[in-house]
């Protein structure tokens, strides 16, 4: 503070005669330092109110940026068109019940909700291992099976496959009938694409295997051609993630969950015997 | 001598926030971690921003938020973060965006370690791992998350930094 600034350095030499000068000078100081005191002061506001300025740009900015997220998201969750829902549909229920495709008796004393993605190795080691047995069970009356087809695979490896064979799955069940439905099930992890590849199987593929499967409406393959049941599997995969499920394959028997370790052997290898084991258990 | 210490305060008792020249290296720290701070919220926002459900999917499967506000959320983040790296990138209220970027950062690892604890397996378990035992990264995703708090941090305590639109628009103060 004491030190002369560059102004005041220059008068002191001649004001320093007489005491009148200095007296003078003194004042002369005085005045100069409230008028650098005023102008320091509005510097400060100046430099203030830029910062409060910039301060507001960035919120602005910030809170324009959520409006437009949530404007975008919510336009583009309602812009699917019209639900269209395969026949076996499970729309009411538990969360894990809800979004299923129910296959076998609705009066079957055990019920397993299987989570799968046609894409997942896991899950085409769990139909290789144990899907004959699932079916059979299906076809005795001793189990029902609500299946929740997941696309999650297709958000890794930028492909549609999970999407399309979900939702051919759906529509084989509209056209076909559950049993068929289940037939094609069984061909599309026989045929299992690599999950690493976008590729996957081609619709004329799948429209093929359906057909092999006894699903030769014309309608099947508009269906899978056309994607017309992109909505459910959407709202399938929506459905999924309410119930908690972030992996597949994720097995609930009677809606308690089944660790896949659990229904294998010693060795680690899937075994039917201890998923017929469980089901019997099942309470 | 570079314009800015030609503004710097002719007052030694109130030394400008603006660097002298001994340290005239911290700008250009400032800078690089701008930058690279803006790369980081940049690239998680263009990961997300085109995939709105899956988005849904992840935020709700941390089982945090109330129903009612997973979706908003999920919307609003990939747009949030994008908007702090464009900041970023430009230099536009340093210290603020910064702060803001902490925030979210604290908030994710926060979040992150929460699913940890719950022994929650937020995991798709199909890549890489072969699937039947599932791994969790959780505490890789946190010392990652903790490395990108420090550059908020520095960001936080010398805003200042060269290439910058706060140093353009503080020249004529």
């Amino acid at each position: 503070m004491d030190k002369p600034t560059q102004s005041s350095a220059k008068t002191t030499p001649s004001s320093s005669t007489t005491a009148e000068g200095s007296t003078k000078t003194a004042q002369r100081r005085a005045r100069q330092e409230r008028a650098r005191a005023a102008r320091e002061a509005e510097r400060r506001s100046a430099r203030r109110k830029k910062q409060g300025i910039i301060a507001a740009v960035v919120v602005v900015v910030l809170v324009v940026a959520v409006g437009i997220g949530i404007a975008v998201g919510t336009s583009r969750s309602g812009g699917k068109g019209p639900l269209v829902s395969p026949t076996d549909a499970v729309t009411t229920g538990s969360p894990i019940a809800v979004g299923g495709m129910l296959v076998g008796r609705p009066t079957a004393p055990v019920t397993l909700d299987l989570y799968e993605d046609f894409t997942c190795p896991v899950c085409g080691q769990f139909e290789k291992a144990d899907g004959a047995t699932v079916a059979s069970l299906i076809s005795s009356g001793r189990i029902k099976v609500r299946y929740h087809m997941l696309s999650f695979i297709d958000d890794k490896n930028g492909s549609t496959y999970s999407h399309r064979s979900a939702g051919a799955f759906a529509a084989a069940d509209t056209y076909g009938g559950a049993d068929k439905a289940l037939a094609l099930h069984t061909a599309l992890y026989a045929n299992q694409p690599n999950e690493n590849s976008s590729a996957g199987l081609t619709n004329s593929k799948i429209i093929q295997l359906a057909s092999d499967a006894g699903i030769t409406s014309q309608q099947f393959v508009d269906a899978v051609t056309k994607n017309s049941y992109a909505g459910w599997v959407s709202q399938v995969a929506d459905d999924g993630s309410k119930a908690g499920v972030t992996g597949t394959p994720t097995i609930f028997i009677n809606e308690k969950q089944v660790e896949l370790q659990s229904l294998a052997n010693s060795q680690g290898q899937l075994d039917p015997a201890k998923l017929t084991q469980a089901i019997a258990d099942a309470k | 001598m570079s314009p800015i210490d030609q503004r710097s305060h002719p007052d030694p008792a109130r030394p400008d926030p603006v660097p002298t020249r001994q340290h005239s290296w911290r700008p250009w720290v400032s800078t690089v971690a701008r930058v690279a701070l803006a790369a980081v919220f940049g690239v998680a926002s263009l990961a997300k921003i085109g995939n709105t459900e899956a988005m849904v999917r992840a935020v709700r499967a941390y089982q945090i938020l109330p129903e009612s506000a997973v979706r908003p959320v999920a919307y609003a983040l990939p747009y949030l973060e994008l908007a702090v790296a464009v900041l970023l990138l430009i230099g536009v209220g340093t210290r603020l965006v910064a702060a803001v970027a902490a925030v979210m950062l604290v908030l994710f690892i926060a979040a992150v370690s929460s699913a940890g604890l719950r022994g929650l397996r937020i995991d798709c378990g199909c890549f890489g791992s072969g699937g039947v035992v599932v791994h969790t990264h959780y505490l890789q995703e946190i010392a990652r998350d903790l490395g990108f708090l420090l550059l908020a941090a520095w960001l936080l305590v010398y805003p200042v930094s060269r290439l910058s639109v706060d140093e353009l628009i503080s020249e004529d103060i």
